[in-house]
């Protein structure tokens, strides 16, 4: 009996030593608790999910999975680095930072890498005007875009900022349909709340 | 139905079989206009195509412009004839591929790669008479039955094997897979030759090969920046489900040597009048996307097929530009300023020109254009952030 408690203990405690890896590095963030997203801090109104990174320098929060919200959070990326992931470096090569860039350039910039990251035909940008982005001068990207062989139209709100040569980004995105709307005015509070 | 479908390939097989009846005068299969899909698989194949296109017809992805759409249905009608071609419905769809399709209902999509890749009505008949061919031999549905009765066999083959103790069902799939795209690429090849059968029976010259060629060059040229080796295969792979681009080159240029194929205008000016309209429509995804090579060989190739124009070269200067390299800058004002000085540039064109002088340290020529820009597009969606970067 004490030896089928003792194995019982053990695989407990496997079992609880091995989960958070079967969560794919998923992370509550809970609400109205600041959080610290590599170089920026947010506090959350309410709970988020922290996955894993989309870039070097990012990391992606959702409330119901990426495909329906999705905020991703960009800290201090370099002259010579991409804002997401190289996946394939010979066939999708993503496009550099350049910490010359002019304000509205880092719109043309957005876009390139948001393209080449979703593999996107459709891409509009519908505005992009001056914004603040932790209390820096930055710049308001709001976009519309479908995914290939999708119907559903998506939008999303990005805020990009060059502190000290280096780019600071956050960006929310979601379905036209209900999800964006829901979930705009707590995403812009976050945004505009962020600190470094 | 079938009758149909044997009488085509039979003018197929007459068509283009042998040497000796190559001369033969190519007629078009006759044509139902109201047709019914025939048979439970044809109607459920038709049923849920339907279905698809009910939701289809919404998308964002399609590119809502009248005027495209019946021009592109005109050149369809001059190639396979006026009594055929009200069954299609062409959809314009915004994506950098060169691609169309057309479903067994007569739902036809037109990519605006495709159009951007093209030259002339000539060359643009071949692609829509090669899916107009695949909807009239009932290729879908052919490919439908096949699939069915392949894996029909492959499941009795698995289980005989089982029955005996032998795992036959890794081989037996590996060779049903194979076959399918063996069948496929036949199909491929019966609508490349009906097409070329509907356009010798047009108006239009048969412009081809051409299209397959630059496709090639096209394909060499990104893998060259991307010192990638170069592919010219002149037998397809076992999976490949089309022929590949130098057989098609091949065979076409084989048909284009015939005596009268080459006789005929082949619309080029028309196609440059219809497309000029829409470039940015049509350029647009080409230029922001990922393949810089290919993207300014789209842009040189059509330049020297159909010339220059403002918004040609505003194009090529955001392609430069957007690739960034301080070069690249340099060479995308000069782009930008020969757009300006043809006096058919987009105001967009001025926005790139005040850019790249701004980045090359010419503030004062940047600026200026710059406001000329806010001038031409007060409602520019990047008023607000172009006014900052004048005012400091």
């Amino acid at each position: 009996m004490a030896i089928y408690h003792r194995s019982m203990i053990f695989v407990a405690i496997a079992l609880a030593a091995w989960s958070p890896s079967a969560s794919a590095g998923w992370k509550l963030m809970s609400a109205k608790q600041a959080a610290q997203v590599d170089g920026l801090k947010v506090t959350p109104e309410s709970d988020w999910n922290q996955g894993g990174r989309p870039g070097k320098q990012g990391r992606v929060w959702t409330q119901d999975g990426t495909g329906l919200n999705a905020l991703e959070f960009f800290s201090g990326i370099p002259t010579g680095g991409s804002l997401y992931k190289e996946r394939d470096k010979k066939n999708n090569p993503m496009p550099k930072f350049d910490s010359g860039l002019l304000l509205p350039e880092l719109a043309d910039f957005f876009e390139r890498s948001f393209r080449a990251a979703n593999q996107l035909s459709d891409f509009t940008i519908v505005e992009s005007a001056p914004t603040d982005l932790g209390g820096k001068k930055g710049l308001l990207v709001r976009y519309r875009y479908t995914m290939p062989n999708d119907e559903l139209t998506r939008l999303g709100e990005a805020r990009l900022a060059v502190v000290d040569g280096k780019l600071f980004v956050a960006n929310y995105y979601a379905p036209q349909l209900h999800y964006f709307g829901a979930g705009l005015p707590e995403a812009q509070a976050m945004m505009q709340r962020a600190r470094f | 139905m079938k009758a149909r479908a044997i009488l085509a390939v039979a003018l197929l097989s007459a068509g283009f079989g042998s040497a000796s009846a190559k001369e033969a005068q190519f007629e078009r299969p006759t044509f139902a206009g109201a047709y019914e899909p025939q048979g439970v698989d044809e109607r459920g194949l038709w049923m849920e195509l339907d279905d698809h296109e009910r939701g289809f017809r919404d998308s964002p992805l399609i590119v809502r412009d009248e005027e495209l759409t019946k021009y592109i249905t005109r050149v369809l009608c001059n190639t396979v004839g006026q009594d055929r071609c009200a069954a299609a419905r062409i959809y314009v769809v915004q994506d950098n591929i060169f691609n169309a399709t057309m479903a067994p209902n007569g739902l036809m999509v037109v990519n605006t790669g495709l159009l951007a890749r093209l030259h002339s009505e000539a060359e643009l008949a071949t692609i829509l008479g090669h899916e107009f061919a695949h909807f009239e031999l009932r290729h879908s549905l052919n490919k439908f039955k096949k699939r069915r009765t392949g894996s029909d066999i492959l499941m009795w083959l698995s289980l005989s094997g089982a029955a005996v103790g032998q795992n036959v069902g890794a081989v037996a799939e590996s060779a049903f897979l194979t076959g399918l795209a063996g069948f496929n690429r036949e199909q491929e090849q019966q609508s490349d030759f009906l097409s070329a059968g509907y356009i010798r029976a047009s108006s239009y010259p048969l412009r081809a090969s051409v299209v397959w060629k630059r496709l090639m060059e096209e394909d060499d040229a990104l893998r060259e920046e991307r010192k990638q080796r170069k592919i010219r295969r002149f037998t397809p792979g076992a999976t490949d489900t089309h022929p590949t681009n130098l057989q098609r080159f091949a065979y076409f240029s084989e048909i284009e040597a015939e005596p009268g194929a080459q006789e005929g205008d082949d619309g080029a000016a028309a196609y440059r009048d219809a497309t000029s309209r829409v470039l940015p429509t049509l350029f647009g995804s080409l230029v922001k996307g990922n393949e810089f090579a290919a993207a300014d060989y789209v842009i040189q190739s059509r330049a020297q097929a159909l010339g220059w124009d403002g918004l040609l070269l505003h194009a090529r200067g955001e392609l430069y530009r957007l690739r960034g390299n301080p070069r690249d800058l340099v060479t995308a004002r000069q782009f930008y300023e020969q757009a300006i000085a043809t006096g058919s540039a987009p105001a967009e064109a001025w926005r790139g020109a005040g850019l790249t002088a701004m980045r090359g340290g010419d503030s004062v020529a940047g600026k200026a254009a710059l406001q000329e820009y806010l001038v031409r597009m007060p409602q520019a969606s990047d008023a607000a952030a172009m006014k900052m970067l004048l005012e400091n």
